[in-house]
């Protein structure tokens, strides 16, 4: 389970506030998988960023209870300098994970060749998602952390990427921030609306859909 | 609500908090001993062995003017005793406040906390200060001759003080220095005032009252005071406050364990 209680989250921009999440509280339960909706800039990915942990509410507190993902594909903790077999050994022992097994299976799932061994400041953008993505499903969460925006890499990758993941969602929950309502109905059961810095519970995802539809 | 045990999905059984921190200090730890050493592991010993070639640097240059010790027959002894608890605070406290800057994407991962960050570091400093005291008694005894501290036990500890002294104080500054960035301009011009009253320009002894009591406050002159009595036989120690230099950084690194939840909070609303 994964609490959030209490969460405000300010940024503060030239002259004014914005308030992005106001004193926000939900629980998000490990047998439901939970398609977030809202307009551009409505906070989406930051809520999802303080659920991964990467960013700290203004007030408030986040339990959780189980292994949570950062965002999937999102590669900001890589050391630019390092290559990526160094990076993947390094988050492996952050996380308690055998070295080994990640490397090989995010070698082979990646399919970065001889880039691999190359600092990841030469990769591109795309291989940096990849080596995210592949590392995300060789640890194992026991909810990840999806957002729609994120999703990268060409056709043949992407189709390999959802195998995957369609395998890790067997045994995790997920929390998915979408535009695309195929998508999140595809995916989730749960359906949720941030609006105005409150997040609308609606039970199940179609009602949330209706909403989401007919106020944006 | 309390938080059920961690556990990893290739492990049989509950990884215990603590099991974690020390995963994650251990992991920074190889991390950090990579970038710093470079391409090859021996680019570390280099690393390591920078605050001793600035020691005998300063040991050098004051050897050459012919400063004159006030306390024993050696000048090298005398004031090697008394800059290396400064070279160890310098180097400690600097490389420890560097490292949450260096490693700041590291936060991205939940799992990862300014202290991992702070105590792997802090160990590596700590085994680098304590192979740089090692290898400058070594050199000492070599070039001298006459090397016979009165009592070894009070060295290590004099040193062992020195190094939770330097950690202490780069963890409560890097706290200031995460709030407010201006504080690392501070920090610089505070050691150097640190150095200027710890006792290696002037004798401690001969300075009067209530001057004297004023630079008893001084930790860094403690660690001196209390490096150079455990070596001399007859060293006038009336400075020398043990509880107080252990009291002080006791409470600095409570502030700044303390204090991070709050920095953590006053930067997310920055």
């Amino acid at each position: 389970m994964i609490e959030l209680s209490h969460i405000t989250k300010i940024y503060k921009t030239e002259n004014h506030l914005k308030v992005v999440l106001d004193d926000v509280s939900y629980s998000f339960d490990s047998s439901n998988n939970y398609a977030i909706f809202g307009p551009n800039g409505a906070g989406k990915s930051t809520l999802l960023r303080l659920i991964a942990g990467a960013e700290l509410a203004n007030s408030g507190r986040i339990f959780r209870n189980v292994r949570v993902s950062w965002p999937l594909g999102l590669a900001a903790g890589f050391h630019q300098q390092m290559t990526g077999r160094e990076n993947l050994k390094f988050i492996s022992r952050i996380y308690g994970a055998d070295v080994r097994r990640v490397i090989d299976y995010v070698e082979y799932f990646a399919e970065l060749g001889h880039y691999f061994d190359l600092p990841v400041r030469t990769y591109s953008s795309g291989m940096q998602s990849r080596l995210a993505y592949g590392l995300c499903m060789a640890l194992e969460f026991d909810c990840y952390l999806v957002d729609e925006v994120t999703a990268v890499g060409d056709p043949r990758f992407r189709l390999r990427a959802k195998q995957a993941f369609d395998e890790r969602r067997a045994r995790a929950s997920m929390i998915m921030v979408s535009h695309s309502v195929g998508t999140a109905k595809a995916y989730c059961n749960r359906g949720l609306v941030l609006y105005r810095g409150k997040l609308l519970a609606f039970g199940h995802i179609d009602s949330a859909i209706e909403f989401y539809k007919k106020n944006f | 609500m309390s938080a059920i045990p961690i556990s990893e999905a290739n492990e049989r059984f509950p990884v215990s908090p603590l099991a974690i921190n020390a995963a994650v200090i251990r992991a920074i730890l190889l991390r950090d001993i990579r970038l710093r050493a470079g391409p090859y592991y021996l680019g570390f010993v280099a690393v390591l062995l920078y605050p001793l070639v600035h020691l005998l640097i300063i040991l050098t240059v004051k050897h050459i003017i012919g400063k004159i010790a006030p306390q024993g027959t050696s000048d090298v002894i005398y004031f090697g005793l008394s800059v290396l608890p400064f070279v160890i605070l310098l180097h400690n406290a600097r490389q420890i406040m560097s490292s949450i800057l260096q490693n700041k994407p590291l936060l991205f991962f939940n799992r990862v906390t300014v202290l991992d960050i702070l105590i792997a570091r802090g160990i590596l400093e700590s085994i680098g200060a304590i192979v740089v005291s090692f290898l400058f008694f070594c050199l000492i005894a070599l070039y001298t001759e006459e090397f016979s501290p009165r009592d070894w036990t009070g060295m290590l500890f004099a040193i062992a003080a020195t190094i939770y002294l330097s950690f202490s104080f780069a963890v409560v500054n890097t706290l200031i220095s995460r709030v407010y960035p201006i504080w690392q301009l501070f920090i610089s011009l505070f050691i150097v005032v640190l150095y200027l009253s710890s006792g290696v320009l002037f004798f401690p002894a001969a300075v009067p009252d209530p001057y004297a009591q004023w630079l008893a406050f001084n930790p860094l002159l403690q660690c001196v005071e209390w490096l150079r009595s455990s070596y001399y036989d007859d060293y006038p120690d009336k400075l020398l406050n043990i509880p107080y230099l252990l009291s002080f950084t006791t409470v600095c690194l409570t502030l700044g364990l303390a204090g991070d939840r709050l920095a953590r909070r006053i930067l997310a609303s920055k």
